[in-house]
């Protein structure tokens, strides 16, 4: 049998210890949220809508004795995909009222399946239920319409730089031909005062 | 008897060495009023945009409303230097120089009036590094740099023949600073054939560059407004609008410098009443212009009365808005119209009167369009008040003394009348005096 130095010992007994007390808790969470009881949540609405329609969307919350349970929050959301990742967008929340119904009113926008989820997040008494139903979203009239972007042909951030970097072109063309020809010219003979050279004078 | 370019040359040469006492008084209640401005600016800057009357609903006040008039007077310059030029209209010679003076000033104003506006201006970098192209600003910023950029190749081109004229005749009587000036940016110019005609191409290209970049810079400024969502400037006309009254604002100016320098320089001889005549013409062309504009803009949008179009007119001919409204189209566009079509008013004093007004009717017409569109509420609210705060209107009162400021000290950096346009364009012939060199 391996003989462990007395530290490796220690050490391997404390290890020991944290996983008995991490399994423990977990443990002990579990059974106590095994004890909780499991609600029921069912959501209800008309399986198909037209874009724009007003559209009820009801969930009943009852206990496993199918009692009504009040006072709880329910959050509705329903499903999108943008740029290949989807993720749920809130419809609403509404609370129970004493019959377990929670109700929220919305207008669908785009037709498809949406995928419409109820979520109740569970309290002291009770554990979390989701409850997941499809609406069928008739094509119709669209509510809205993205444009196409507005192009104007050969038009783009290309050309416009380009036509900045010409006409700074020009400015700088404009100045160092001056210059060039100042620097070939500096060293000719003085040939009077300015207004003489430009011709017309009459001094 | 005419006027000589030698004459011209001394004239105007000789003008740069006198500092009149009138002048340097001029220039020392400038001084304070630009430190004063200053100051006020800095006490902006620590307690943040708060002390000025701008609040969320009204962001832009006097300042963007004194940009938008700067740009505007900008346009002046160039269109009476580079356009009429382009037109071959040789009696612009004596006015180029002053005009060209002002179009840099100006640009120079404007954009600080930009940097007044924001509260944080060390982020203006942040327009460079990480500006979207869809946004008007970031038009406007290339805009503005490169119309400013460019001014000033112009303006130096014009003025290199001056310069080098200043540096042999009179640079060894300069003091030290405008001698260096002079020297330096004279460059090596002797007037070399060869120099003359690289000149003579730079500035004609030049001259045919700077008309639209100017005029796609004041288009682009009224961009910012017409682009935004709001009534009062939900107008394709905007970009015409804004060119014509930055000519109309722009002559205006010019015709005032023109008065200003003719008195301080003794230049009766080179700045005639036919000069102020002509100006006065342009005036009145670009004002009758704006007349009709404004009554095309009322009549259309006071037949239909829809929407928020009608809340605008409302807010201009008879709401808070009218004394500002109606003062620019009587005293702004009217009088200084009726002042040039009147014989006896068609001098040089009811062209300087008509170009003041034109100038006073232009503030507030650009105080209307940037206070009055953002008064007009997006919501059910009350229109919002704006009252600029005395650290606001110092900051303005120095900004403006600072374009002032800036042409009293180039008149004297180089000549305020260009000699090169005068003998070019034949004009010095036409300076007739008699015997005692009295213009006749």
């Amino acid at each position: 049998m391996t003989n462990f130095p007395m530290h490796t010992k220690r050490n391997l007994l404390s290890a020991l210890a944290i996983i008995i007390a991490i399994a423990g808790i977990a443990g002990w969470s579990s059974i106590a949220s095994a004890q909780q009881p499991v609600p029921s949540l069912n959501l209800g609405f008309e399986p198909t809508a037209l874009p724009g329609e007003t559209l009820a969307i009801s969930a009943y919350l009852t206990d496993p004795l199918g009692n009504p349970i009040y006072d709880a929050e329910i959050e509705f959301s329903y499903d999108v995909e943008f740029m290949n990742v989807t993720d749920s967008v809130e419809i609403g929340s509404a609370i129970t009222d004493d019959t377990g119904l929670a109700l929220v009113i919305w207008h669908p926008r785009s037709d498809g399946d949406n995928h419409i989820v109820a979520s109740f997040a569970g309290d002291d008494v009770f554990t979390p239920a989701n409850d997941m139903q499809v609406l069928e979203v008739l094509p119709g009239t669209q509510l809205y319409r993205e444009l196409p972007p507005y192009r104007i042909p050969g038009a783009n951030v290309w050309l416009t730089t380009g036509l900045i970097t010409t006409v700074w072109v020009i400015f700088i063309f404009s100045l160092a031909l001056v210059g060039w020809a100042n620097l070939k010219t500096r060293n000719s003979p003085h040939t009077g005062s300015t207004g003489d050279q430009r011709g017309g004078s009459d001094a | 008897m005419t006027y000589s370019t030698e004459t011209l040359e001394q004239a105007t040469v000789e003008s740069m060495q006198r500092f009149s006492k009138r002048y340097l008084a001029s220039v020392a209640v400038l001084l304070v009023l630009v430190i004063a401005g200053a100051v006020a600016y800095v006490h902006q800057l620590q307690d943040g945009l708060y002390v000025t009357g701008m609040r969320d609903r009204i962001t832009w006040g006097l300042y963007i409303t004194l940009f938008v008039f700067f740009i505007g007077a900008s346009m002046g310059g160039t269109f009476v230097s580079a356009a009429l030029r382009l037109a071959d209209m040789g009696w612009r010679a004596p006015i180029s120089r002053g005009a060209e003076y002002i179009t840099v000033s100006a640009l120079l104003t404007a954009s600080l009036f930009i940097f007044a506006d924001m509260g944080h201006p060390e982020r203006a970098i942040n327009i460079m590094l990480f500006g979207r192209w869809e946004s008007p600003l970031v038009w406007d910023v290339y805009g503005l740099t490169t119309y400013l950029a460019g001014s000033m190749v112009y303006l130096y081109l014009a003025v290199l023949p001056d310069l080098a004229l200043v540096r042999d005749r009179i640079g060894h009587r300069l003091d030290p600073i405008r001698r260096l000036f002079v020297i330096m940016f004279s460059a090596s110019w002797t007037g070399h054939p060869k120099q003359v005609k690289a000149l003579d191409t730079s500035l004609k290209v030049m001259t045919v560059v700077i008309v639209p970049v100017a005029v796609m810079m004041h288009t682009v400024t009224s961009w910012i407004f017409g682009m935004t969502l709001r009534e009062p400037w939900d107008s394709p006309m905007f970009g015409i609008y804004f060119v014509v009254g930055a000519v109309y604002s722009g002559v205006g100016l010019i015709v005032v410098f023109m008065y200003i320098m003719r008195r301080m320089n003794h230049m009766e001889a080179f700045l005639t009443e036919r000069h102020f005549l002509n100006m006065g013409k342009l005036l009145a062309g670009a004002g009758g212009v704006m007349i009709f504009f404004q009554i095309s803009d009322l009549v259309t949008a006071g037949f239909k009365l829809k929407g928020e179009s009608a809340l605008n007119l409302y807010q201009l001919a008879d709401g808070d808005m009218a004394p500002i409204f109606w003062t620019y189209i009587w005293v702004g566009l009217m009088i200084p119209l009726a002042l040039m079509l009147l014989p006896f008013t068609r001098n040089i004093w009811g062209v300087l009167i008509a170009s003041v007004l034109a100038n006073v009717g232009m503030m507030l017409e650009r105080y209307f369009i940037v206070v009055g569109g953002l008064r007009l509420p997006l919501n059910p609210y009350e229109p919002p008040d704006y009252t600029p705060t005395f650290t606001e209107l110092t900051i303005v009162v120095g900004l403006c003394s600072l374009f002032i400021l800036l042409l009293l000290i180039m008149m004297k950096l180089a000549p305020a009348i260009s000699v090169q346009e005068m003998v070019e364009t034949g004009e010095i012939e036409a300076v007739q005096v008699d015997a005692k060199g009295v213009v006749a």
